[in-house]
């Protein structure tokens, strides 16, 4: 595994950009192209949670990181996906084109018989990562109907409430 | 597609001018179509300023961009949020001269995640004060064809604007800013996805015109110059009400002045329009004081109201209930 | 070979290949795409006939037909035109804009988004299409090629979803170089859609409600009673004060008014109490009314004739109670309404005096017209001149954030007053980054009617901006309260924040006062309004009696 580490390591500032404008695709490409040129944190969060994230969920996956961290670094981008007009299945695909990505920077070294089987492994390690965005997308799912829940109960009239309980 | 549109209606129309002057037409592109397009350009302005002018401004809704005037030991921002009008002509001013809003542009910058630098947007507002700025020094500069003797101002002008003295003749540092300008926002206009996005052919076609215009203009100053007494004779006639098409005029010429035409003639029919809109915009142009005074809308009309009376005969069995008072019992 | 940094490594033609963007149609050719949690349910006819407005009718958003009303295309045309010819800004608006993009991401709507149509330039595109179509003479000519295009069924649709997806916050008109403000427009698409019959039950229930009964939620007056004893009886619990309540009071000095949202709902219920407590310790001759029981008008975001029938029961009952001025609270869009249109609307208020502060006799000149004066505005007069006694090491458990709420930031211009009170309150106050503050401030994502639960989902997308911005200050200065001026935002912004920056919680700025107001006659005060424990409290029961005895001198930082 320490080769393949290495070399991924060494490639990892063009793997990430890569990967990063690719899961841009999702959006309509005008918008895509926005969330990719605005720098700005403020401007443009979007844009800015997909580039931190990216970087984070490989760095993750390249340090066999435990599960913890890897859903920590999926948290904003899938927090951001969970809300909008995106099929669920169209939130989490941007982690299984980290493969093409990565086959792709790559090239023939990834048919190198020392490097395949690493390259198993890690691909099995983006594929349990695809499960925890799965985990961390529906949590956020439920939390936008448990928000909404709660609104509805914070609305409700409030001596009315406290009529019942006093 | 929207932008192959416009060009080529540029091109037909540069096309026409300078052939049809070459095929004799001199006078219609030399002297009817130039006074056709200015009186279109007077009279369609006109009419559309009327139009807006008559149109009421119901409500005083100014955009408040800064502290407003209320206790006297709080400092007001008087030019982005007016008190009262020398403060609204300053807002307008800058507004105006400045461009002040697409100044506003201010972008917070993350380097590396970690240090929070400002920086300001500037291409836009600067594309778009140089373009204008230099197009209206070049029209001051356009004067000493329509005047005679020329006035000092425009003599004084043309004197700064050739400082650098490059060329013979001097080519005009404007010349070279509206062009390049030019270039800038239709680079813009097609690299921005978004913007790209939402352009219309009358969002290209008054930048291929300019364009157009200043590119031939530019040619016949320094390319293949005409004989520019002969112009000069040409433009002063039309300004003096005494037409004469001089011979020695090349079909260039032609081309340009036809294009200055139906740039006119397009004016008062299109986005260009924002020019004396600007002026007029009621987000802008009013001072925040609807507190201080009444704003009086001419079209108010009564309206349907559910009065305290109503109200009260709906609900004064609960009110006395609550033991609240009541005007009736 | 290159190295990564290089930048030759990148090819080119590789980085194309793995472009995946999905086709994308000219917008015209777009249609709207009705995903459950992004739209408002229609309003119902019972409401619309409250109101006496035209075309109720039961329709379903997802519907294929909305049951338009016969001639509805002419219907549509003509209120265009009657709007063309009264408001200067619209007429305006539909000529000028030239497309520049300077507004196209700062809407919070496309920044969390990413819908080209929730650019500001676009949403006006849509009736600004139709106006090129049948008002221009290019237009009329040349149709699509001159960016008009017909008035179909699918163009109402359109106007329905986008229409009810701006806030009406206007932060894109701070940008324009124009000043093309698209509140504006999407008021005229409003208006021009109700002459169809279409609203959203959001808004015109509660209009309904406050057109009979005096404020949104449908309060009847024995109900405010109730509601404002529950509160009083809160206050003594926290505080040991018994304060007063007087309603309907005739012959008070002021008539105090406020959003009806404060009167129900967690958290603004906090700020509502701190109103009458702080009125108390002031010792203010005011009165409550249960006819103009809110100050909040979303007729504003119905049409320009609802807002001025919702809005006209101020000065009336204001006349009727015989109050020498007004004061009202903390809300958003209520202040774009009192600041701006109530005066042109339903005034002049001449039988009311110049407003002057009973307990420090300033002379609130600013307001000598509309006689009407801001909460913040009053105590930020009150606090300068040391009349009320603060301990703001009471609030140091709070790390607070100030969010400026659209309408009284670009609508007034407010900023400077609300600041100078939470900074004489708390001794930990964070600013959030410049460009999402003032008048530059992002919107909750729920103003202009949007704040309701069915909608969730385009909610959380508007507050993306506003949320991101809370969490920086979050995990930069350890913020764990955020302060706003508005009842919407109190509602609004809970969510928000739970979703983009849980643990931050949401405030109004006078409840944060109360909480730092050493009272005359208080009991030891462990617990805030809430009636949650404040922490250290009992450690420093002592520096407080040290306060009440310097009462008056403390608490103005000049």
């Amino acid at each position: 595994m320490d080769g393949l580490t290495r070399v991924l390591r060494n490639r990892q500032h063009a793997i990430v950009e890569r990967w990063c404008q690719d899961a841009l695709a999702v959006y309509s490409s005008r918008a895509a192209l926005v969330f990719a040129r605005e720098q700005d944190q403020f401007a443009n969060p979007i844009g800015h949670s997909l580039r931190t994230g990216t970087r984070a969920v490989f760095e993750a996956l390249l340090d066999g990181a435990d599960d913890e961290r890897i859903r920590r670094a999926l948290d904003d981008i899938l927090r951001t996906r969970a809300i909008q007009q995106l099929a669920p299945s169209a939130a989490v695909e941007f982690l299984f084109h980290l493969k093409d990505v990565i086959r792709q920077e790559l090239g023939s070294a990834s048919n190198e018989a020392v490097c395949s089987h690493d390259l198993t492994e890690f691909m099995r390690r983006i594929d349990h990562a695809v499960l925890m965005a799965f985990d961390v997308y529906v949590a956020y799912r439920e939390r936008l109907c448990e928000l909404r829940i709660n609104e509805v109960k914070r609305t409700i009239p409030w001596s009315v409430g406290r009529r019942k309980t006093g | 597609m929207t932008m192959l549109i416009a060009v080529g209606l540029v091109t037909a129309l540069f096309l026409v001018g300078m052939l049809g002057a070459a095929a004799g037409l001199q006078w219609v592109f030399g002297v009817a179509l130039p006074y056709l397009a200015v009186g279109m350009f007077v009279i369609g302005l006109a009419a559309r300023v009327l139009r807006w002018a008559n149109v009421p401004v119901p409500f005083r809704i100014p955009t408040t961009c800064g502290q407003q005037r209320s206790l006297a030991w709080i400092r007001p921002q008087r030019l982005e949020n007016p008190p009262d009008t020398p403060s609204v002509i300053g807002r307008m001013a800058l507004e105006i001269l400045g461009f002040r809003s697409l100044l506003r542009n201010t972008k917070t910058v993350m380097i590396d995640g970690r240090r929070l630098t400002y920086a300001t947007d500037l291409a836009l507002w600067a594309g778009a004060i140089v373009m204008h700025w230099a197009m209206l020094i070049a029209l001051i500069r356009h004067l000493r064809l329509m005047t005679n003797p020329v006035p000092g101002f425009v003599t004084l002008v043309e004197r700064f604007d050739g400082f650098f003295e490059v060329g013979m003749p001097v080519i005009y540092l404007t010349s070279v800013a509206f062009l390049g300008a030019l270039a800038y926002l239709l680079y813009r206009r097609l690299a921005i996805p978004e913007v790209r996005y939402i352009s219309l052919v009358g969002d290209y076609f008054p930048l291929f015109l300019l364009l157009a215009i200043g590119g031939s203009g530019f040619w016949l100053r320094h390319v293949t110059t005409t004989d520019i007494a002969s112009v000069k004779a040409l433009v002063l006639g039309l300004t003096h009400f005494a037409p004469t098409v001089p011979a020695s005029i090349s079909p260039l010429f032609f081309g340009h002045l036809f294009l200055v035409s139906v740039l006119l003639a397009y004016f008062p029919f299109s986005k260009l329009l924002h020019m004396p809109g600007v002026f007029l915009s009621p987000t802008r142009n009013l001072a925040n004081t609807t507190r201080i005074s009444r704003h009086v809308n001419p079209w108010d009309y009564p309206v349907k109201v559910h009065t305290y009376a109503e109200y009260e005969d709906e609900l004064r069995d609960k009110m006395i209930g609550a033991g609240l008072p009541v005007e009736k019992d | 070979m290159a190295t990564f940094d290089e930048p030759g490594y990148y090819d080119p033609d590789e980085l194309v290949q793995i472009q995946r963007h999905p086709p994308v149609t000219p917008w015209m050719e777009t249609p709207v795409d009705f995903r459950p949690g992004t739209f408002i349910y229609p309003g119902k006819p019972k409401n619309l006939h409250v109101l006496g407005l035209p075309h109720p009718h039961e329709w379903a958003v997802t519907d294929a037909d909305w049951k338009l009303p016969q001639g509805w295309q002419q219907i549509i045309l003509d209120g265009m035109a009657e709007r063309l010819s009264r408001y200067r800004s619209f007429q305006l608006f539909m000529d000028i804009c030239v497309r520049c993009g300077a507004c196209a991401d700062k809407c919070h709507f496309f920044i969390g988004s990413g819908d080209p149509k929730n650019m500001p330039v676009l949403r006006a595109e849509l009736l600004r299409s139709i106006y090129r179509k049948d008002f221009t003479a290019l237009g009329k000519v040349f149709g699509k090629l001159a960016g008009g295009r017909p008035l179909t069924e699918d163009v109402i649709k359109e106007w329905f979803y986008y229409f009810y997806q701006c806030t009406e916050c206007r932060r894109c008109s701070v940008f324009c170089p124009y000043g093309i403000d698209t509140a504006e427009i999407t008021m005229m698409g409003r208006e021009l859609l109700g002459l169809l019959g279409l609203y959203v039950n959001w808004v015109i229930e509660p209009v309904a409600n406050c057109y009979r009964f005096g404020n949104h939620l449908g309060i009847q007056p024995h109900g405010m009673v109730d509601t404002l004893e529950f509160m009083a009886g809160d206050i003594e619990e926290a505080t040991g004060i018994t304060v007063d309540l007087p309603i309907n009071k005739k012959g008070a000095e002021i008539l105090f008014f406020t959003p009806s949202g404060d009167f129900v709902a967690d958290p603004g219920i906090y700020t509502c109490m701190a109103y009458m407590l702080l009125f108390h310790e002031l010792g203010i001759d005011y009165t409550w009314s249960t006819y103009a029981s809110d100050g909040g008008n979303f007729g504003l975001f119905t049409s320009h004739e609802t807002m001025k029938r919702l809005n006209a029961k101020i000065y009336a009952e204001a006349k009727r109670l015989g109050v020498k001025w007004i004061l009202g609270g903390e809300c958003g869009h209520m202040w774009r309404v009192v600041h701006q249109y109530m005066n042109t609307m339903n005034g002049p208020a001449d039988f009311l005096e110049v407003p002057t502060s009973p307990v420090t006799g300033t002379v609130f000149e600013h307001a000598r017209s509309a006689k009407t004066v801001h909460i913040m505005e009053f105590l930020a007069d009150v606090i300068k001149h040391g009349k009320l006694p603060l301990d703001p090491a009471r609030n140091d458990h709070i790390r607070v954030t100030f969010h400026d709420s659209c309408n009284p930031a670009r609508g007034m211009g407010i900023l400077e007053e609300p600041r100078y009170v939470l900074r004489n309150v708390c001794n930990h106050f964070y600013e959030m980054p410049e460009n999402t503050i003032r008048e530059q401030t992002f919107c909750c994502g729920g103003g202009a009617g949007l704040g309701t639960d069915e909608n969730m989902e385009m909610r959380l997308r508007g507050g993306l901006p506003r949320g991101n911005a809370v969490r920086y200050v979050q995990e930069r200065y350890g913020v764990n309260q955020l302060a706003a001026m508005c009842a919407i935002d109190r509602a609004t912004l809970v969510t928000v924040c739970d979703y983009w920056a849980p643990g931050v919680n949401v405030t109004g700025i006078s409840e944060l006062v109360a909480n730092a107001t050493v009272f005359r006659g208080e009991k030891r005060r462990t617990h805030n309004l809430r009636l949650e424990p404040i922490p250290g409290m009992a450690d420093e029961l002592a520096d407080a009696d040290a306060v009440l005895e310097t009462r008056g001198e403390v608490g103005a930082h000049a």
